[in-house]
């Protein structure tokens, strides 16, 4: 009699697991990824942020709306593209990019948080389903004065501080030269004489 | 009495040319002219602070004016040195430059050409010696000892051990 019941209550939880599991693959499932693309992060510099949205499901996803108010305006200022991003139809096993530039305005620690999507799973679903992106934490914003020390191409300044600092050595050196080898000419007019 | 006079502040006045030609002191020409280069000199590294390690003048004026001072004191020391060792290293290579040695006029004519030769020459290497070993000290102090501090660490460090290393060096026969 257990083990009837206990047969019972597998079969039961199976049918619930695979309807559940069905459910799941038939609506649209967003999955969304938030990558920064630069390798430094710069104050003034543009900084590239790309939004990837991935559909898992077997549905399209409809209304599909990616939300960031990780750029508020006193940080940052939006050099390309919106924080806002509309998609009326994601197509199931199908991925969209949406990618911004934004421009920090000051140096320091910034806390990168999730972007917002919402989306209808299915023509039949009404209500709005949200998810979130992945976020990367807190970064380091470098004053530009830092970055420029480190990476930037000097070349042209070190040219000017080679014309700069030339005429303190070489004057001396010629007008020296110059007093050597007009007493060693006549030294040498003299012996010959 | 009065000739007499006039002879014992001939020779002394003499003293007073020879004791100046052999002194260490610097005329007041001399010694502005020292200062001068070494002011030069000394303002060249903030061009590579300014663009190179991006010190902008406008924030750290007051730094760069003191360190400019600072180092110049001490260049113009080292110019000091070294072209008082130098002189008389060329004044005893020179022969004489006047032809005729008869006279004792001619003399004291050659010797004092000879001294300005020297002293000339003396100056202008001493100048190019001491700007040339600044300014190398101060390359690889700043782009390889203290490559990582601060840019104002950097430059009071760099400029300070250029310049005194300068001063010690010419300290040495």
């Amino acid at each position: 009699m257990k083990c009837v019941i206990f047969l019972l209550c597998a079969l039961l939880a199976n049918v619930v697991y695979s309807e559940t599991v069905v459910d799941e693959l038939e609506d649209a499932k967003l999955l969304v990824a938030k990558n920064v693309l630069n390798n430094y992060i710069v104050e003034g510099l543009n900084l590239t942020i790309k939004y990837t949205i991935h559909n898992i499901g077997s549905s399209p996803a409809l209304n599909v709306k990616l939300q960031d108010e990780n750029f508020p305006a006193e940080y940052f200022e939006y050099a390309s593209g919106f924080s806002v991003a509309q998609w009326a139809r994601i197509p199931p096993k199908s991925n969209v990019d949406h990618v911004v530039i934004v421009s920090p305005k000051m140096p320091g620690m910034f806390n990168l948080t999730s972007a917002v999507v919402t989306y209808l799973p299915s023509e039949k679903a009404s209500k709005v389903q949200t998810g979130y992106s992945t976020e990367l934490g807190e970064v380091y914003i470098q004053r530009l004065s830092d970055y420029n020390r480190r990476y930037a191409s000097q070349t042209l300044n070190w040219i000017l501080f080679i014309i700069i600092a030339s005429p303190s050595i070489l004057i001396p050196f010629f007008l020296w030269k110059s007093s050597t080898n007009k007493y060693q000419k006549s030294k040498k007019a003299k012996k010959s004489n | 009495m009065s000739a007499k006079s006039s002879k014992s502040k001939n020779l002394s006045q003499e003293e007073e040319a020879l004791l100046q030609d052999y002194s260490r002191d610097l005329s007041t020409k001399s010694s502005a002219f020292f200062y001068g280069n070494a002011a030069i000199v000394s303002a060249v590294p903030i061009w590579l602070f300014w663009k190179i390690h991006q010190m902008e003048p406008t924030n750290n004026y007051i730094y760069f004016i003191l360190g400019t001072l600072f180092t110049a004191y001490l260049i113009s020391f080292a110019y000091k040195n070294v072209k008082f060792v130098l002189k008389h290293k060329i004044f005893q290579n020179l022969d004489n430059v006047v032809q005729d040695e008869k006279d004792k006029k001619n003399e004291d004519r050659s010797l004092r050409k000879k001294n300005e030769i020297a002293e000339y020459e003396a100056t202008t290497y001493s100048i190019f010696y001491n700007n040339s070993l600044f300014l190398f000290i101060l390359l690889v102090a700043s782009f390889v000892i203290f490559k990582n501090f601060t840019p104002l660490f950097n430059y009071f460090l760099s400029m300070s051990i250029a310049s005194g290393l300068l001063a010690l060096f010419s300290t040495s026969k």
